[in-house]
């Protein structure tokens, strides 16, 4: 009896100093007993349980009916285990996992129904933590740029494969040492400065912008480095991310880009110099026979000679053509506000100028403005227009108009005009170097125009189109972005 | 004795196309070839080969291609400006190229003018012509500028 007496008592005890919430439930599901962790789970005291049915103390919005459910869930089956979002006063629901057992009596009959039950938010919330490390882990593992992540003190916390490959460590031998082990010798006195003032004010950048960054190997050696930073904030401090890249490749290819540059620079500085003199011996000696020893040739040889001074003189319009079209290419561009519609004007006056019996139309949209190196804006004018001038040579009451047409905040830009025109069936050829949709004997030209406004226009990000019908004229359109690429604010 | 124009020029069609051009500008001169830059500043400073030469040559005008042999157009033409004798003697570059980089440093050289060559021999023949007579006739020089005597 003692026995029986001691060990219930030992139960009671054992039950009341439980850190889980334990409760009993009679077989209609009143509360019998409620321990401390009941009282710390549900937040109610045992005097105020106690009595009163179970399944009207647990509050779930989510699953208003579930305890009673599961309830009889459990005098059926014996026993039931389910995750309850249980409403907390003023706070989110918390999820409880919750157990209830049947206890039978020696009858066979259902004495009570011992509930178990145990806050599993902390769980889920650490096993999701976890997760999440380990997906930050393995995107900083598969990044294409070697990844360190420091503290802020400047120890290594976390390193990917690329860090391994780029400056030749082992990963072991990088993890909790000073980062200043990546950074030339010359600077990691001052580099914690730096880092210091970045841990101050940290947020995502290029480091050293417009300096040249290098990362030092284990060998020694270094390598050119485009470096980026960005915090990562978490409860115990700052860790900074650093991506570097190894851009000895590009280094080498921006050299090789500028060689080339000067190589081409050279090769039209000399076909600028060179290829014209042979051509003016041509045409100048040709010239000399016909003006003083036509008389000495019958009219065959008057016209062979004729031939070669010309052949000679268009030569020398290709080569000025090319020069001018290479030269689009490499210079520098420069953008400003420029006035197409002065330019237009200034363009207009010089081909009248040129050819005083020709009798044509044009029409300017007033302040026409666009952002574009001055010197390409005027070459690019001048053969617009001069490519309409040149395609109403053969219409009576021939008419240009240049304006723009402001749709949705981009303006397009057009030069038109009521020439031959062309089939849109050739558009795409209108752009190339020396494609032709006419013969020079119609139309003469050296087919370059048109491909250096192209070039132009792509060289300033824009875009250029045309729209025509033979014999019905023809529309250039192009686009100048606001802020042209690579230019001055 | 005639105003001189001394051409300097290496090129030897380039130079019967100049003469030739030359012989039909209406203003009476001499024109002088010289065929490098080194010969050039001989003939101008009367030195080396040329320190025989008439001192009493007018020289009006250089005519001066930049890709010479030897010494080049460019440094010709800084010899020219250095040197108080010629600094202000008027030099007109007469080249192929209408690089803008070309133009732009031989004014900054202190070239009086720049003319780029023409192709056809009828533009190049009137720019002769009016080279001529621009500055034989129409352009007054300064009265130290007619090189060395």
């Amino acid at each position: 009896m003692d026995a029986v007496l001691a060990s219930s008592a030992l139960a009671e005890a054992l039950v009341a100093e439980a850190r889980g919430a334990l409760v009993a439930l009679s077989s209609s599901g009143e509360v019998l007993s409620w321990n401390r962790g009941a009282h710390r789970l549900f937040g109610l005291d045992g005097a105020a349980a106690i009595g009163r049915a179970f399944a009207g103390l647990i509050a779930s919005q989510a699953q208003p009916d579930a305890i009673s459910r599961r309830f009889v869930e459990a005098l059926e089956r014996g026993s039931t285990t389910f995750v309850l979002p249980v409403d907390r006063p003023g706070g989110a629901a918390i999820p409880i996992e919750i157990a209830m057992t049947a206890v039978r009596g020696a009858a066979g009959a259902v004495t009570l129904v011992a509930v178990d039950a145990r806050d599993v938010g902390e769980l889920e919330q650490l096993r999701e933590g976890r997760e999440a490390d380990a997906h930050f882990r393995d995107i900083v593992e598969a990044a294409p740029d070697a990844k360190v992540i420091v503290d802020a003190a400047g120890l290594i916390v976390l390193v990917n494969a690329q860090t391994e490959r780029v400056f030749g460590y082992d990963r072991e031998d990088l993890l909790g040492k000073s980062m200043e082990m990546l950074v030339p010798e010359r600077f990691r006195a001052i580099h914690p400065v730096h880092r210091a003032a970045y841990v101050n004010d940290p947020r995502p950048r290029l480091m050293g912008e417009g300096l040249e960054l290098h990362g030092r190997r284990k060998d020694g050696t270094e390598f050119p480095a485009e470096i980026s930073l960005s915090p990562v904030r978490l409860a115990r401090g700052i860790l900074v991310t650093a991506a570097i890249r190894d851009i000895t490749a590009r280094k080498h290819i921006e050299l090789a880009l500028i060689a080339a540059n000067r190589e081409l620079e050279a090769f039209s500085s000399s076909v600028a110099h060179d290829l014209r003199a042979p051509l003016r011996g041509m045409n100048g000696f040709a010239q000399i026979l016909l003006d003083d020893y036509a008389d000495r040739l019958d009219a065959e040889g008057v016209d062979c000679l004729r031939e070669i001074h010309f052949n000679a003189g268009r030569m020398g319009a290709l080569i000025d053509s090319l020069l001018s079209l290479s030269r689009v290419t490499r210079t520098e561009l420069k953008p400003v506000q420029v006035s197409l519609t002065a330019l237009a004007q200034a363009s207009f006056a010089a081909l009248r100028a040129g050819d005083p019996g020709r009798v044509v139309d044009l029409v300017v949209a007033p302040d026409l403005e666009a952002e574009l190196d001055p010197a390409l804006a005027r070459t690019l004018i001048d053969n617009l227009l001069q490519n309409a001038w040149k395609f109403t040579g053969k219409v009576t009451a021939a008419r240009i108009e240049v304006g723009v047409a402001d749709d949705a905040g981009s303006r397009t830009f057009f030069v038109r005009d009521n020439g031959a025109g062309f089939d849109m069936a050739h558009a795409d050829k209108l752009f190339a170097a020396f494609q032709r949709l006419h013969t020079v004997g119609e139309f003469p030209g050296t087919g370059i125009g048109l491909a250096t406004a192209n070039r132009i226009i792509h060289r300033h990000g824009g875009r250029i189109w045309a729209e025509g019908r033979v014999d019905g004229g023809a529309t250039f359109h192009f686009t100048v972005p606001r802020k042209a690429l690579g230019g001055e604010t | 004795m005639n105003p001189v124009i001394l051409l300097v020029e290496d090129n030897p069609t380039d130079e019967k196309l100049t003469v030739r051009a030359f012989n039909k500008c209406a203003v009476p001169h001499q024109l002088v070839v010289v065929r490098d830059g080194a010969e050039a500043l001989d003939f101008i400073f009367a030195t080396g080969a040329h320190a025989g030469r008439d001192p009493a040559m007018d020289i009006r005008v250089v005519l001066l291609d930049l890709m010479l042999p030897r010494i080049s157009g460019l440094d010709v033409l800084r010899r020219l400006r250095a040197d108080p004798r010629t600094s202000t003697l008027p030099v007109v570059v007469l080249t192929a190229s209408k690089e803008e980089e070309d133009v732009v440093e031989t004014y900054q050289l202190g070239a009086n003018g720049y003319v780029r060559k023409p192709v056809d021999f009828v533009e190049f023949a009137g720019a002769a012509a009016t080279i001529g007579l621009f500055w034989l006739s129409i352009n007054q020089p300064a009265p130290a500028a007619r090189g060395v005597r």
